[in-house]
């Protein structure tokens, strides 16, 4: 259901994965969801998680030695090479054949090289940083030479694409190899907004981490924490109050609605139509409101905790719910039907960015991308969790895999969401969501992992227990992971002034490390801005 | 010795202060029109309902910190904004506003503004040429191949009201409109299509292409700041006010309406009135549209408008013939 | 998806905005408290019996016990502690009020945290 714990691994040794990987594909698990590292004191441990379009999952367990290697996945399934440069980056495992492998994914070039990789348990975070401030490399992210490829012809000229850019939200990089307009390729480069929080999620107890789970990501930050305590719950063996779990759910699809017209607001602004974002904006803060009634925030709802909710929703609240999701539905429909019948944005949104089903499986790609080239992959359905087997609804799916499609389908996973949120207020159980006593136990030894739909796509967590009070491992696949290699794959063959449409047409949200570098030029130094830099100049009453 | 009226004129009305106190009066009032067409509220602490907030803006950005990039030619980027906004100002002193012929006009000024004109879109280019960046680069291309696009006819329309009235100076538009009523009676299309033109000089969307905030970050005026920024900002409301002063003083009449020229002022509150409607359509065109991709530019802007023109050309020829 | 009316559809609507009155409010002229909203967690310190679950619970680490007296357990003194808040660390969850024993941290829902340049709080 969502959720299960993990009773049994395909055990396998290192050089025979490529095999074992391919046998597997060919039963039809052909979702690749993510690789998992762990540590294992003298080994590293890597589980790969695979899926079946129809629910089934299964993992393959192996492990190699400390800066050891094995081979590479990249033949069999092309999506692949993201998770691995991620473990890579992560605990210094190589994948031999993977041709990414000399480009770091997350790290800044100026990791110390004495020191462990991050995950590693005896990896320290605070010697990390110390030796971090006084790397003075001023290049610490972006002089890597694009050579040894022959595709790149002399007149090819690599446009940097962000970390500074107005177009995007949050920073990320890609290298674009433009030929006169149009762009070869597209080399991305995450990790400017990494925060470490896998490392900070194994030092904190299960409760605290659901606080700092939760804010990952502040738009899909109730289905981080869901998907966490319902891993958690699973290695506990809890049954979860029937109400707590329908409260649980119309906080979910409230928060998939406002989602999605964050992005098509955005959709707007990127195409420089800046009335139609705040007008879909102006819309969509009816929704934040009844965010802020049921759960008291609009942003870190922190409204599941171990056991069930924080909170009650009383009667005469769900009442006014279902009034403001009513006029909200035909606000929107209003507004949306008249732009999406403007000339101007079908030639702006048909036709960019396409791609086709096939890129779409080998990439593994998840979430709305997925369903606009018409399979129906939602978890929702698939892997039932939360409330969703009982209420009805259907899979949007579209055929088109361009940004107009992608437009369609989440417009009409909004009206779906408002159905699903009716159908909810109508058929709410009583009785007592709030657990009595909050969680602050420990967690039996077990291993579970939990699937959610995310408004952006699939969301899986792995967690690790150890019978402490902390997890001792926590492995998070966020559903951008998965869908950037779609973005870089979607760049080619596109112009210069369609590449913020195109990389925002997966929906980023990126969640990475972030740490501020100053660099002085008069003293010839470097500094780096932390929390007590912060609270000096706060003090002083401004910045210097 | 320079005449006490000509000082007048260039520097206070309708030259340096009239035009700058106009330029943030209609940056004002499009802040404030757009905001509440997408549901804010706009400028609103400074000054009553916000009104000094452009005044403020400009003030504050000539205190800032000015980051110039290595590898920038200091002449051009030191030269460029200020162009920018002495030729507007030069125009809008040509100008007539509350009489027919003032301090500064001269046989054949109406010519010289359409030279004043492409000049003026000179000025951003060496802007934009002046810093070693790729966004500045882009944007300065985008922004000549929209000018190249525009320009025609923009002067065309213009040529063909001079055409009609045989005139090329201001004083004596304004006499012919005394005699037959404003042009717009006469040519409509060219009303129309060189606001469409204004429209596009402006950069306002939807042919803000140059300076796409979206896509190359600020366009032509990237690697500005401080002061260079404050010139540049001001030097477009200024085009702006300079652009509708002269369409409606081509094509509606200027200061012309009941008791004038008798009561010279009252001139003025023509003036004023016509410009605020022209400005009206062009913000409430701002904000409903978004912006057009380059590769439609040419075919919407060519294929649509040029063969209005020529058929406004076929009637302003006609309507001279018989008049 | 299919009755919009394209450009005119968006002329009606802007006029209509533009007479409506605006989404955003300014702030602080029209301030409203949410009835809903967590708080700010205030200590009652004649609860407070020094156990610590605060500290130990709070997810961003905002919360540290200081020693602020002694009380008495059987015969011996120990030192009494009390928690002090951070509240540029706190998050305002409520965690330290949910699990509090004793319920001598309560969440309080108007506050102002607000600072002037100068220092100041409004």
């Amino acid at each position: 259901m969502g959720a299960r714990k993990i009773e049994e691994y395909l055990e396998v040794e290192a050089q025979d994965i490529p095999s074992k990987v391919s046998e597997i594909t060919s039963k039809g698990y052909q979702h690749l969801v993510t690789i998992t590292g762990l540590d294992e004191g003298e080994n590293i441990g890597l589980i790969y998680h695979f899926s079946k379009p129809s629910g089934e999952t299964i993992h393959i367990k192996t492990s190699v030695k400390k800066h050891g290697s094995l081979p590479s996945i990249v033949d069999v399934i092309r999506g692949a090479y993201i998770y691995e440069m991620e473990v890579h980056d992560m605990f210094g495992i190589i994948f031999d054949n993977n041709q990414w492998m000399k480009y770091k994914l997350l790290l800044p070039d100026c990791y110390p090289l004495d020191e462990p990789p991050p995950l590693w348990k005896e990896a320290d975070p605070d010697k990390i940083r110390k030796k971090l401030y006084e790397a003075t490399s001023a290049a610490c992210t972006l002089t890597e030479p694009i050579s040894g490829t022959s595709m790149f012809s002399p007149e090819s000229v690599v446009v940097p694409f962000g970390p500074y850019h107005p177009a995007l939200k949050e920073p990320e990089h890609f290298r674009l190899v433009v030929e006169g307009e149009r762009i070869v390729q597209a080399i991305p480069r995450i990790g400017f907004v990494h925060r470490g929080i896998e490392k900070a999620a194994e030092r904190r107890s299960f409760l605290r981490d659901i606080f700092l789970l939760e804010r990952i990501c502040g738009i899909c930050s109730m289905h981080h924490s869901w998907t966490f305590v319902e891993a958690v719950e699973k290695l506990l063996g809890l049954e979860i109050d029937k109400r707590a779990v329908y409260i649980r759910t119309l906080v979910a699809e409230l928060e998939r609605i406002h989602s999605h017209s964050l992005w098509l607001g955005l959709v707007g602004y990127w195409m420089g139509f800046e009335t139609m974002f705040m007008w879909v904006w102006s819309i969509r803060e009816n929704i934040m409101d009844l965010l802020e009634l049921i759960a008291g925030n609009r942003v870190h709802k922190s409204i599941v905790t171990i056991g069930g909710v924080r909170r009650d929703v009383s009667d005469e609240k769900l009442g006014r719910i279902k009034e403001k999701v009513a006029s909200f539905e035909k606000r929107f429909t209003e507004v949306m039907d008249d732009i999406l019948t403007l000339d101007e944005f079908i030639a702006r949104t048909s036709g960019i960015g396409k791609y086709n089903l096939d890129t779409a499986r080998k990439l593994c790609v998840v979430g709305p991308p997925r369903r606009a080239v018409g399979d129906g992959y939602d978890i929702r359905k698939i892997e039932p969790y939360g409330a969703y087997e009982e209420v009805d609804y259907s899979v949007i799916t579209d055929m088109g895999g361009d940004v107009y499609s992608l437009v369609k389908v989440r417009m009409l996973e909004i009206l779906e969401s408002t159905r699903i949120i009716q159908q909810i207020i109508e058929k709410m159980p009583s009785g007592n969501p709030v657990p009595k006593r909050a969680f602050m136990g420990t967690v039996p030894k077990g291993e579970a992992y939990a699937r959610t739909e995310a408004p952006r796509g699939e969301l899986f967590y792995y967690v690790s227990a150890d019978n402490k009070h902390n997890p001792s491992r926590v492995k998070v696949r966020t559903p951008t992971l998965a869908n950037i290699t779609l973005a870089a794959e979607a760049l080619k063959g596109q112009t210069l002034s369609d590449v913020p449409l195109v990389i925002t047409m997966i929906d980023p949200c990126f969640s990475c490390m972030d740490r501020v570098l100053v660099i002085d030029r008069s003293s010839k130094s470097s500094r780096v801005l932390d929390e007590r830099y912060f609270r000096r100049i706060r003090r002083k009453g401004g910045i210097r | 010795m320079i005449g006490i009226d000509v000082l007048f004129t260039s520097l206070v009305f309708p030259g340096l202060l009239f035009s700058v106190a106009m330029a943030f009066w209609f940056q004002y009032l499009e802040r404030k029109i757009v905001a509440r067409i997408q549901r804010r509220i706009g400028p609103l602490y400074t000054g009553p309902h916000g009104l000094f907030q452009p005044l403020y803006d400009f003030l504050k950005m000539l205190f800032k910190e000015e980051i110039i990039p290595e590898n920038t030619d200091k002449l051009y980027y030191r030269i460029a904004p200020v162009l920018a906004v002495v030729i507007p100002i030069y125009g809008m002193a040509l100008i007539p506003i509350i009489c027919y012929k003032c301090a500064l006009n001269f046989e054949g000024d109406f010519l010289f503004t359409l030279f004043l004109f492409s000049l003026s879109v000179f000025t951003t280019a060496i802007a934009g040429y002046a810093v070693y960046s790729p966004y500045s680069s882009v944007g300065v291309g985008r922004l000549i191949v929209q000018y190249s696009i525009y320009e025609s006819f923009l002067a065309l329309s213009l040529a063909i009201a001079a055409l009609q009235t045989s005139i090329i100076d201001f004083s004596g538009l304004l006499q012919y409109q005394t005699i037959h009523g404003p042009l717009v009676f006469y040519q409509p299309i060219g009303f129309v299509v060189a606001i469409i033109a204004l429209i596009a000089k402006l950069e306002k969307p939807p042919f803000d292409l140059p300076h796409a905030k979206q896509e190359i970050v600020a366009g032509w005026m990237t690697e500005y700041s401080g002061r260079g920024l404050a010139f540049l900002k001001l030097s477009k409301d200024l085009s702006m006010v300079w652009g509708i002063s002269l369409i409606s003083t081509v094509y509606l009449g200027g200061p012309l309406g009941p008791l004038f020229p008798e009561a010279g002022p009252v001139g003025l509150l023509w003036f004023a009135i016509k410009c605020l409607a022209i400005s009206l359509v062009i913000i409430f065109v701002r904000a409903v549209s978004g912006r057009t991709r380059v590769y439609g530019l040419a075919e919407r802007l060519w294929a649509r408008v040029i063969p209005l023109v020529v058929l406004q050309f076929i009637i302003a020829v006609l309507v001279r013939w018989y008049m | 998806m299919s009755k919009g009316r394209g450009g005119l559809g968006l002329v009606v609507e802007a006029i209509r905005s533009l007479f409506e009155k605006p989404v955003t409010r300014d702030y602080p002229a029209s301030e409203e408290v949410v009835e809903t909203i967590r708080g700010m967690p205030v200590l009652h310190s004649e609860k407070c019996v020094g156990c610590g679950l605060c500290e130990r619970s709070c997810p961003s680490g905002a919360i540290t016990m200081v020693v602020v007296g002694k009380r008495k357990i059987g015969n011996k003194e120990v030192p009494l502690r009390n928690p002090r808040f951070d509240y540029f660390r706190c998050i305002y969850c409520g965690i330290c009020s949910e699990v509090c024993p004793r319920g001598a941290i309560e969440m309080v829902k108007k506050f102002g945290l607000i600072y002037t340049s100068k220092g100041g709080e409004k």
